[in-house]
C-alpha cells in the first residue's frame, strides 16, 4: 500500500510566480521603494524627470551594475570578491596610461584591459579553488596588492584619453545611451545564464554545498575559477567605463566599489553565504542605489553628508532586512 | 585523493607527501616567527641601516600600535567575526584628540573617546547579533558611516596636530622602553590572561567554535559577541590616540592600512578566520612581522606602493597557508 | 536528449550476483577496521547489514562506493572483479549510496537535484527544465510518489528529501542501492513509506543493502542479514531463520536480558515538578513529576514534543504557561542557572549542539564547570586537571588523552564526554534526550549502568527517547507524548512495546493522563 504525497505533478506558472513573490518579499519591496522614490522625485523636482537626468541615472548605474553582475556570480558560488574596486582602478588607470603614452589602437588596449581583468580574476579564482584560501580575506589581500599596483601606475591624474574611448560613455542610439542598451542586454544574458544554463545551475550548486556538487560530478574548481574570472572582467569593464566617463584616469576612481556591489547583492536578497538569491533582486538594489545617489546630487547634499547618509541607509537596509534571508 | 597515500607509510611517494605536509604544518604554526627571522636575515644583507637604534625603536613603536589593534581583531576573529571599522575608529579618535589639543578640555576628550568606542562597538555588535548581519558587511557599513560622520563633523578638515603631552607619550620612553610598547605589552598580557584563564575567554572560544553548542551550555552568546566588538573598538581608540601622539599630527588617512594589516597579522599568526582557534601571542608576532616588513621597505627606499603590495601579499600568503592546512586536515 | 535513465526501470535477470566481496581488509594507521569480510548481494534482494558501531559497516560501504580503497580483497560487480573502485567507477557500475546526511541542494529543485551534473541540454550550455522535471516525475512515480519535481528541496519534509535521494539513485539507474540507516531520520509513521519504496526497488530487480539498528526492520524488511562484529564477518543468514535475540547475540555476544542493569534504587522525594507547561505550537499542558532515585521515560513519535519538553525544562524554549519546580522552588530559566541549581539537560544532537569539534576533550569537559574551577577570579589549572582526570576515569572515556581533538572520538565516547560535562556538578535532576543515539552497543550499556548508578546516589532522571526498548529496559514509568500532549502513563510492569507505540501513534479518546497529584 503506497502513500502518495498530495501535490499534483504540474504546477501552474501563475502559482509558481505567487510562491516566488511571497518568498522574496524583500525584492518586491526594493522595486516598490525605488518606484516610489522615482515617482515622488519626479513630482517634486522637474530636474529629476528631465530625460537627460533619467539617462544619467541609468548611465551611472552601469558601473555598479557591471561590478554587481560579476560579484553576483562570485557570491552565488559561495565566495566574495573584495578586489573588484581596485581591479577596476588598476585596469582603468592602466588603459589610460597606455593610451596616453603609446600609439596603440584604443580597441586593442581596451581588449587588453579586459584580459587583464580576466587574469586578475583567474588569480583570485586559483587562490580560492586550488589553495582553499578563504575568499573574503584573500581577495582583501589581492585588493591591497592591486591598490599598490594602481599607485605604481599613476599617483596623479593621467592625460586625457582619445575621443573614441569617451564615446563609449557618450554614444547614443536615439535618446538612449548605447551603453545602457548594452548593459540591459548583459543583465538579460546573465539572467538566462543563471536560470537556464548548466553553468548557472552549477554555480548555485557549488554555492549551496561544494561537497554535494562534487559528489554529483560537477567540477567545483572550474566553476569557482570561472566566477572569479567573470568578476574580474566585469571589474575591468567598469574601470574602462569610468575612464570613458571622466575622460582621464583618476587615481581615486572606483573607490568603495567592492563594498557597494556586495551591499547591492545583499540588499537584493542574495544570501552572502552562497547558493541562494536571484538577479532580479540584485538589479533592483543597483537601481535603488543609483536613484538615491542621483537624488543626493540633485538635492545638493554636501559630499561629506553623502557618504554618511549612504552609510546610514546601508546600515538601516541590512539591519531591517529579515535575518533569515542571510542565514 | 586516495586515503592509501596518507596512511601507508612505506612508499616513497607517500613519504614525500607526508614531508610536504609536515613542512606545511611547521610553516603555518611558526609562519610569523620564521618569516620574521627570514626578513631580519634579508635586512642584514641588504639594508643594515635597519638595525640602527633609532630605526629599531621606530619598528617597535609601530609594532606596538598595530599590535594593539591586532589584539582587538584577534578577539573578534576568535569569535568568528571580524571588524573592518577599526581604521575609521582610529582616525576619528585621533581627530577628537587633536581638537581637544586646541581647547584643552580633557574631560570632554575622555567622554568623546569612550562614547566613540561604546557606540561603534554596540552598533557593530547589535547588527551582528540582533539583526544577524554578517560581520564583514556590518563593520564595513559602519566604516562608511564613521568615516562619513568624521568628514561631516570636521567639514572635511580633519588635519591637526596632537597635544604636547600626547606627543610625549608617543615618543617617550621609560627605562629605555618606548611607552607605546609598554602599553602594548601590558595589554597583551591582560588579553592573554583573559583568553586563557577566564570564563569569558573559554566562552569566546566556544562561541567561535560552535555557536549552537555554546548556546546549549548556556553561554550568553550575543553578549559575548557584542563584547568582542566593544573590545575591538576600544583597542582601535587606544591605538588611534597613541598613533596621533607618535606621529604628532592627524590627517584623513591615518588609520587606513590598519584594517588589512590587523587581519593579516592575526591570520598569519595562526588565528583562524573560521573562529575558535588561535591566540594573541601568534597574532602579535604577526604584527611584528608586518611592522618589520613595512619598515624594511622604507629603509630600502622603495616607494609607498611597494608597502601596499607587500602588505597585500602577506595577507594572501597567510590565507593560502591557512587554507591549505584546512584542506589537508579535511582530507585525512 | 532526455537524461540517461533506463527505460522501464527493471533490471534484466542475471546469474551472477550483483555484488560480491571477499576477503576485504582495511586498516587505518595500523588499526584494522575490516579483517577480511565477505558479502554478497543478488538482484531483487534486500540484504540487511547489522552490527555495532565500530563493527566496520561504514568503512565497508565506503569501500563499495569507492570512497575508500581496500588493503586486500576483491570486489566483484556483475561478474567482473576489481581490486578497488574509484567513486566514479562505482557510479558508472551502478552503485549508489543514500547516506543519513542527505547530499541535497536546498535551493535547487527536486529535478535539478536528481539530475545534477547531467542536466539535459539545449544548445549553448543551456538546459531544459521541463525535460528534467518530466524525467524526474517519471522516476518519482516508480517510487510511488507524486511529488512536484519543480519544488525547491528546501520546502520538503525529511521523508520527502530522503525520497529525492533515492530518486537520485534511480536516476543513475543504480542496480546496487546502499542505504545507511535510512530509518533513523524518520518518524515512526514515515517508516511505512520508506519500506514501501524499498519494496518497489526490490520488485524492480535492484539490490538493496540496508543498514539499520532497528531489529524489527531488519527482520521484517530484509531477505537476508549479514552481521559484522569488530571488523569480522560473523554470519549471513535468511532473516526468516533469525530472531531479535539471535541477532543481538551475534552482534554483541551478550544476551538481551543482561543488557539493562537491574533497578535497585527506590524512589524518594519529588525533585522535579512540572505543571501545565505549554510551549506555543509544540507542547500543551504538560504535567509530570520525577522523584529522587526514579527514572521516568518519555516516548513519542518524532515531533511529538519530547525534545521540546527536554529543552523547555532548562529554558531553551519559550514557555507561555505552566511552571517548573525544582526541589520545591521555581526552576531558573537559563541552562546555566539551571545547571547551577542542579538541573541539566543533555541534548539529542551531539554534533550540532553538544560538542566543540576541533577542541580538546579537556575543553569540552570543563566548559560547563568553569564557575567551580576558579581561584581568585581566574581558572585554576590545577583544579581543571583534577576535574578532567576524575571525569574521564568515572566515565571511562577512551582514548585517555585529554588533549585529543574530541572530533576524533567515537560517537559513544563523545557522548560520554558530553555526559561528563553535565555530571561534574553533581546535578540532582538529569534530563537526557536520546542519550544513546548513534552510540555503539558497548558504550550504550556503559551509559545505562551510569544512569542507574546516578539514581542510586539519589538523582532523578528523565529520559526522552525514540528507542522504546531502551525506555522499557530502564524506566520506572513511561510517559507518552502524542502531538504535544502527554496522553498515557505506563508503569514499568504494565508497559509493552506495543502499548507504548500504540499510545504514541493513535489519538486518545479519553482525558489526557500525566497530571500527577500533588503531595
Amino acid at each position: 500500500m503506497s502513500q502518495t504525497i498530495t501535490a499534483p505533478a504540474r504546477v501552474t506558472a501563475g502559482a509558481r510566480t505567487l510562491r516566488w513573490t511571497r518568498g522574496n518579499a524583500a525584492v518586491v519591496l526594493i522595486y516598490g521603494i525605488t518606484a516610489a522614490l522615482v515617482i515622488v522625485a519626479s513630482i517634486m523636482s522637474p530636474t529629476f524627470r528631465d530625460m537627460a537626468n533619467i539617462t544619467d541615472v541609468l548611465r551611472q548605474s552601469i558601473v555598479l551594475g557591471l561590478v554587481t553582475i560579476g560579484q553576483l556570480f562570485v557570491i552565488l558560488a559561495g565566495g566574495t570578491d573584495m578586489s573588484v574596486g581596485m581591479a577596476a582602478r588598476v585596469v582603468g588607470l592602466g588603459v589610460a596610461v597606455t593610451l596616453t603614452s603609446t600609439m596603440l589602437p584604443p580597441i586593442l588596449v581596451i581588449v587588453l584591459g579586459l584580459l587583464a581583468g580576466a587574469l586578475i580574476g583567474l588569480l583570485n579564482g586559483l587562490l580560492v579553488a586550488r589553495f582553499g584560501a578563504q575568499p573574503f580575506i584573500v581577495t582583501l589581500g589581492t585588493m591591497g596588492v592591486l591598490y599598490g599596483l594602481a599607485l605604481a601606475i599613476s599617483d596623479g591624474p593621467t592625460g586625457m584619453v582619445p575621443r573614441s574611448v569617451v564615446a563609449i560613455y557618450e554614444m547614443k542610439i536615439g535618446p538612449i545611451p548605447a551603453a545602457v542598451i548594452v548593459m540591459a542586454l548583459l543583465w538579460l544574458v546573465t539572467w538566462w545564464v543563471l536560470r537556464s544554463s548548466r553553468f548557472g545551475r552549477a554555480t548555485y550548486a557549488v554555492g549551496g554545498s561544494p561537497s554535494v556538487a562534487r559528489l554529483a560530478g560537477l567540477n567545483v574548481n572550474r566553476v569557482l575559477i570561472l566566477t572569479y574570472t567573470i568578476s574580474g572582467v566585469c571589474a575591468a569593464a567598469a574601470g574602462i567605463f569610468l575612464l570613458a566617463r571622466s575622460g582621464v584616469g583618476n587615481p581615486n576612481m572606483a573607490l568603495g566599489l567592492e563594498f557597494q556591489s556586495i551591499v547591492a547583492a545583499a540588499i537584493g536578497g542574495v544570501s552572502l553565504y552562497g547558493g541562494r538569491g536571484s538577479l532580479v533582486g540584485a538589479l533592483g538594489a543597483v537601481l535603488l542605489i543609483s536613484v538615491i545617489s542621483n537624488l543626493f546630487d540633485l538635492f545638493q547634499i554636501s559630499a561629506y553628508f553623502q557618504d554618511l547618509t549612504l552609510g546610514v541607509i546601508v546600515v538601516l537596509a541590512v539591519a531591517i532586512y529579515r535575518a533569515d534571508k542571510n542565514k | 585523493m586516495s586515503n592509501k597515500a596518507i596512511i601507508d607509510s612505506k612508499s616513497p611517494a607517500v613519504t614525500r607527501r607526508a614531508t610536504g605536509g609536515r613542512v606545511l604544518d611547521w610553516l603555518s604554526q611558526y609562519a610569523a616567527f620564521s618569516a620574521i627571522l627570514l626578513t631580519l636575515a634579508v635586512a642584514a644583507a641588504v639594508a643594515p641601516a635597519f638595525f640602527s637604534p633609532g630605526n629599531l625603536r621606530t619598528v617597535l613603536v609601530q609594532t606596538a600600535i598595530l599590535g594593539i589593534v591586532v589584539l582587538g581583531q584577534t578577539v573578534a576573529l576568535i569569535g568568528r567575526g571580524l571588524d573592518m571599522s577599526v581604521a575609521a575608529v582610529m582616525t576619528f579618535a585621533a581627530v577628537f584628540v587633536t581638537q581637544s589639543a586646541a581647547s584643552g578640555n580633557w574631560g570632554l576628550l575622555l567622554a568623546q573617546l569612550v562614547l566613540l568606542a561604546v557606540a561603534v562597538g554596540l552598533a557593530n555588535g547589535l547588527l551582528v547579533t540582533w539583526r544577524r548581519v554578517p560581520p564583514f558587511v556590518a563593520t564595513f557599513a559602519l566604516l562608511i558611516v564613521i568615516d562619513g560622520a568624521r568628514l561631516a563633523y570636521t567639514r572635511g578638515q580633519s588635519a591637526g596636530s596632537a597635544p604636547g603631552w600626547l606627543k610625549e607619550i608617543g615618543s617617550g620612553s621609560i627605562l629605555g622602553v618606548p611607552i607605546p610598547v609598554l602599553i602594548w605589552l601590558v595589554l597583551l598580557g591582560a588579553f592573554l590572561v583573559a583568553l586563557t584563564k577566564t570564563t569569558w575567554g573559554r566562552w569566546l572560544y566556544a562561541v567561535g567554535s560552535n555557536r549552537e553548542s555554546a548556546r546549549h551550555i548556556g553561554v550568553p552568546v550575543s553578549t559575548v559577541v557584542i563584547s568582542t566588538f566593544l573590545i575591538t573598538a576600544a583597542a582601535a581608540v587606544v591605538a588611534g590616540v597613541l598613533l596621533s601622539g607618535y606621529l604628532g599630527y592627524v590627517d584623513n588617512t591615518l588609520g587606513s592600512n590598519y584594517n588589512l594589516n590587523s587581519m593579516a597579522a592575526a591570520i598569519i599568526g595562526g588565528v583562524a578566520f573560521t573562529g575558535g582557534r588561535g591566540g594573541v601571542i601568534g597574532a602579535s608576532m604577526g604584527a611584528l612581522l608586518l611592522a618589520i616588513l613595512t619598515n624594511l621597505l622604507v629603509v630600502m627606499g622603495l616607494g609607498i606602493f611597494w608597502q601596499q603590495i607587500v602588505q597585500g601579499a602577506v595577507l594572501v600568503i597567510a590565507v593560502v597557508i591557512q587554507g591549505l592546512r584546512a584542506r589537508r586536515a579535511e582530507g585525512s | 536528449m532526455s537524461p540517461k535513465t533506463q527505460g522501464g526501470g527493471a533490471v534484466p535477470p542475471t546469474s551472477a550476483p550483483l555484488l560480491r566481496l571477499n576477503g576485504v581488509r582495511k586498516a587505518f594507521a595500523g588499526v584494522p577496521a575490516l579483517k577480511g569480510v565477505r558479502f554478497e548481494l543478488t538482484a531483487g534482494e534486500v540484504h540487511a547489514l547489522a552490527g555495532e558501531n565500530g563493527a566496520g559497516k561504514s568503512t565497508f560501504i565506503k569501500i563499495i562506493s569507492g570512497a575508500y580503497t581496500p588493503d586486500a580483497g576483491t570486489i566483484e560487480v556483475l561478474g567482473t572483479s576489481y581490486d578497488a573502485l574509484s567513486p566514479k567507477q562505482a557510479r558508472e557500475l551502478g552503485i549508489a549510496v543514500v547516506y543519513q546526511e542527505f547530499n541535497l541542494l536546498p535551493e535547487l529543485s527536486v529535478a535539478e537535484n536528481m539530475f545534477l551534473g547531467r542536466l539535459p541540454g539545449g544548445r549553448v550550455g543551456g538546459y531544459s527544465a521541463r525535460q528534467t522535471e518530466t524525467a524526474a516525475a517519471a522516476l518519482l512515480e516508480r517510487l510511488g510518489s507524486r511529488l512536484d519535481p519543480g519544488r525547491p528541496v528546501s520546502e520538503l519534509t525529511v521523508a520527502e528529501q530522503q525520497l529525492v535521494e533515492i530518486g537520485k539513485a534511480l536516476a543513475l539507474d543504480a542496480k546496487v542501492i546502499i542505504m545507511d540507516e535510512p530509518s533513523t531520520v524518520l518518524a515512526n509513521d514515515e517508516l511505512g513509506m520508506l519500506h514501501d519504496v524499498v519494496n518497489r526497488l526490490r520488485a524492480e530487480g535492484r539490490g538493496v543493502v540496508y543498514i539499520s539498528h532497528r531489529l524489527d526492520e531488519v527482520l521484517g524488511l530484509a531477505d537476508r542479514v549479514t552481521i559484522f562484529k569488530d571488523g569480522e564477518h560473523v554470519l549471513t543468514a535468511p532473516t526468516a531463520e533469525m530472531t531479535h535475540d539471535s541477532l543481538i547475540r551475534n552482534m554483541i555476544g551478550r544476551d538481551l536480558v543482561d543488557f539493562f542493569p537491574d533497578r535497585t534504587a527506590t524512589a524518594g522525594a519529588d525533585l522535579l515538578r512540572v505543571d501545565g507547561l505549554t510551549v506555543p505550537k509544540k507542547i500543551f499542558d504538560v504535567s509530570l513529576t520525577v522523584r529522587s532515585g526514579e527514572i521516568v521515560g518519555v516516548a513519542g513519535l518524532g515531533g511529538s514534543g519530547k525534545t521540546t519538553l527536554a529543552r523547555a525544562l532548562v529554558g531553551l524554549e519559550q514557555r507561555s504557561a505552566g511552571s517548573v519546580e525544582l526541589a520545591g522552588s521555581p526552576a531558573p530559566r537559563t541552562p546555566r542557572s539551571c545547571a547551577r541549581a542542579g538541573l541539566v539537560m543533555v541534548p539529542e544532537n551531539r554534533k550540532a549542539h553538544g560538542i566543540f569539534a576541533g577542541h580538546s576533550i579537556a575543553f569540552n569537559l570543563t566548559l560547563a564547570a568553569l564557575d567551580r574551577l576558579k581561584s581568585l577570579l581566574l581558572i585554576s589549572g590545577k583544579k581543571e586537571r583534577a576535574l578532567i582526570e576524575r571525569s574521564m576515569a568515572e566515565l571511562d572515556v577512551r582514548p585517555k588523552a585529554p588533549g585529543l581533538d574530541i572530533a576524533k572520538l567515537s560517537g559513544g565516547n563523545q557522548q560520554k564526554v558530553v555526559l561528563a560535562r553535565w555530571l561534574s556538578g553533581n546535578p540532582r535532576v538529569i534530563v537526557l534526550d536520546e542519550p544513546t543515539r548513534g552510540v555503539d552497543v558497548g558504550a550504550k550499556s556503559e551509559i545505562y549502568t551510569l544512569v542507574e548508578n546516578l539514581t542510586e546516589a539519589g538523582a532523578g532522571i528523565l529520559i526522552s527517547s525514540s528507542d522504546v526498548t531502551e525506555l522499557l529496559g530502564m524506566c520506572d514509568r513511561i510517559l507518552v507524548f502524542h502531538e504535544g500532549r502527554l496522553v498515557e502513563e505506563f508503569d514499568r510492569a504494565a508497559a509493552t512495546e506495543e502499548s507504548v507505540i500504540r499510545a504514541a501513534t493513535i489519538a486518545p479518546r479519553a482525558e489526557p493522563a500525566g497530571r500527577t497529584t500533588r503531595g
